[in-house]
């Protein structure tokens, strides 16, 4: 851990402020991502949504960077943050209903292809070499996350399963940051741990990629995240490892407290 | 019956008490794409298209004219439905210019032959044409969504033909103007235009099929069904729509080029409501977004057109009122049938089997 401790940042958010209308969503969000996973948690409404958004290029803050490995993301598209390497998930999963599981995870390989669609029309040996490989790819990203009957259509699966597969496609393109928002949200204690198990050996692989995980189940932030940032109302109030973060007596009244209010 | 079986496999494979209970372990048998990843299938699928390929050929020699015209006109319907519902069904696009594009082929076509250009080469070049005419409707309309987007293409779509009307010189105007027949040396003219429609059907039901199948089609359903969210995947949603719009502007073209050639003689009333409408009826009666889908809607509205062809002025309405059954008592198409009732035999067989245990 010592050598992630010292890596420079993936992406970092400087002061970042985000408001819709009146509304100041994030008030000023300074964090710098490292390597490895980080935990962003947080009560509802706090931001964690709105700051994927803003690194994912849904949305343009209305002050602050952020940056991807040093480079400035405002000012482009989904699409150019994507290729820059960014991929993310989301809260409610986002398949294609009558496609299967792997077809799916497929459409995420769009980094990977470098033929036209015209090579493919024309059935040219190294298109079809691409789709083969990506094939092979999706396959085994899928069975590394513990899914089962990857030629079944997405709409068949339940949801968590369907998150699981989401999962997948985000990694297909083999990102240098990944944005997962509630990942194990709907999943089944069983899933929960393939989807450990599958995070942690896509990231033994891949040590240069920053994972950034929304949860509300702490305990997967303890069992995944070496540190843990704290949002509420549009602030990074503390970060850290998760116990200590998680002890922390101004998290507890922001976060936790709210919880046991509501009787959670 | 292999499906079937596979099917059950699927079933089976579920465990019991998974999650949710056997209800939706039968919705997951039955939305299984079967074998889209075996070789087997894929051998088969080749099989049957030369055979069917095969007996298409044959048509000519043992049927009577009347027949060969029949199954000429299906089969450019089919190419035109196969345009039409890449962009409708694929693309979750309502383009409705559809008919105007094919009646760009169709005068592309006729014109060029006219001005010396030879038939065979005239079918790409109408496509071209189309292609970069789809392009100027789809660039402002890949921005607009469903009734906004239709409206839109529809009046594009009638300025064309409008604009085919008052071209005269060329077009002969509202009277329309008579169509030179390409034929082929030592056959029938009916034989010949034939064995055009069918290779080109051929070779746009391949590399369509290929396209389909592959990258371009995955990208195109993700487009359709996720919108903006597909710039997360590094997919350019805008550019996939155009796309897509070109394409289908091409085929519509290359449709229209040969049902010149099968009309003889054509007219920018041809090209009206009367046509849009039928269009529409193969792309939904056929299967929105289905592989073959076209070629069974074409089937379906070329009995339709001998059905309704006394109507005269109502003959829209009456396309009208398929298409709405169409939409609200099968909204899959008639290819969705065949899964269907697998589904409702399964989900029978599952729910004896859970009363069982």
């Amino acid at each position: 851990m010592t050598t992630t401790a010292v890596a420079t940042p993936v992406v970092q958010f400087v002061d970042v402020q985000k408001a819709f209308g009146g509304n100041k969503v994030l008030v000023d969000v300074s964090l710098d991502v490292r390597p490895g996973f980080t935990g962003l948690i947080g009560p509802n409404g706090a931001g964690k949504t709105t700051c994927l958004n803003v690194v994912s290029g849904y949305l343009q803050p209305d002050a602050g960077d952020v940056r991807l490995a040093g480079q400035s993301v405002l000012g482009r598209a989904p699409m150019e943050v994507a290729r820059m390497g960014v991929s993310r998930t989301f809260q409610t999963p986002r398949l294609i209903p009558n496609l299967s599981a792997v077809e799916n995870v497929m459409v995420g390989g769009s980094r990977h292809y470098r033929h036209g669609h015209l090579a493919e029309l024309l059935g040219l040996p190294s298109a079809r070499r691409d789709e083969r490989v990506q094939r092979e790819r999706a396959y085994a990203l899928l069975e590394e996350l513990g899914l089962d009957h990857p030629d079944r259509a997405a709409n068949a699966f339940p949801v968590g399963s369907q998150k699981i597969i989401e999962v997948a496609r985000a990694l297909l393109n083999d990102p240098v940051l990944l944005l997962l928002d509630e990942p194990a949200a709907g999943l089944g204690a069983e899933d929960v741990d393939r989807l450990v198990n599958g995070l942690n050996a896509w990231t033994a692989r891949n040590p240069e990629a920053a994972v950034m995980i929304i949860e509300h189940d702490l305990e997967l932030i303890s069992r995944l995240c070496p540190t843990a940032a704290v949002l509420h109302f549009g602030r990074i109030i503390t970060s850290g490892a998760p116990k200590d973060v998680l002890r922390d007596p101004v998290v507890v009244e922001a976060y936790l407290g709210a919880d046991v209010a509501a009787g959670d | 019956m292999s499906e079937t079986a596979q099917q059950v496999a699927a079933a089976k494979a579920v465990p019991p008490g998974d999650g949710p209970s056997g209800l939706a372990g039968a919705g997951i048998a039955a939305n299984t794409v079967p074998g889209r990843t075996t070789g087997g299938s894929s051998t088969r699928t080749g099989i049957i298209a030369i055979i069917v390929l095969l007996a298409l050929f044959a048509v000519p020699f043992v049927a009577n004219t009347y027949v060969v015209f029949v199954v000429s006109l299906t089969l450019v319907y089919a190419v035109s439905t196969l345009g039409f519902n890449l962009l409708v069904g694929w693309s979750g696009q309502i383009g409705l210019a559809h008919a105007a594009l094919f009646a760009v082929g169709a005068y592309g076509s006729a014109i060029g032959v006219e001005y010396g250009i030879p038939f065979l080469l005239t079918i790409p070049l109408a496509g071209i044409v189309a292609a970069v005419l789809a392009l100027v409707i789809g660039f402002p309309a890949i921005r607009l969504r469903g009734f906004f987007l239709a409206i839109a293409t529809l009046a594009l779509g009638m300025a064309i033909v409008e604009l085919l009307t008052m071209a005269r010189p060329l077009t002969g105007g509202g009277g329309g103007m008579s169509v030179n027949v390409w034929s082929l040396p030592g056959i029938t003219t009916a034989a010949s235009t034939y064995f055009v429609v069918l290779a080109v059907a051929a070779i746009m039901f391949f590399l369509m099929r290929r396209a389909l199948l592959g990258r371009f089609g995955r990208t195109l359903q993700a487009v359709r069904d996720l919108g903006q969210l597909t710039g997360s995947l590094g997919v350019s949603a805008l550019r996939y729509r155009l796309v897509a719009f070109a394409l289908s502007g091409f085929i519509a073209a290359v449709a229209g080029t040969l049902y010149g050639q099968l009309q003889t003689f054509i007219f920018p009333a041809m090209f009206q409501m009367n046509l849009l409408v039928p269009m529409l009826v193969m792309v939904f009666v056929g299967g929105a977004g289905s592989m073959w889908g076209p070629v069974v809607g074409a089937a379906f509205a070329i009995v339709l057109i001998e059905f309704f062809q006394d109507l005269g002025d109502q003959q829209a309405i009456a396309y009208g009122l398929v298409l709405m059954l169409a939409i609200s008592v099968l909204p899959g198409g008639l290819t969705s049938l065949a899964r269907r009732v697998g589904d409702s035999r399964f989900m029978a067989r599952l729910r004896r089997r859970e009363v069982a245990e």
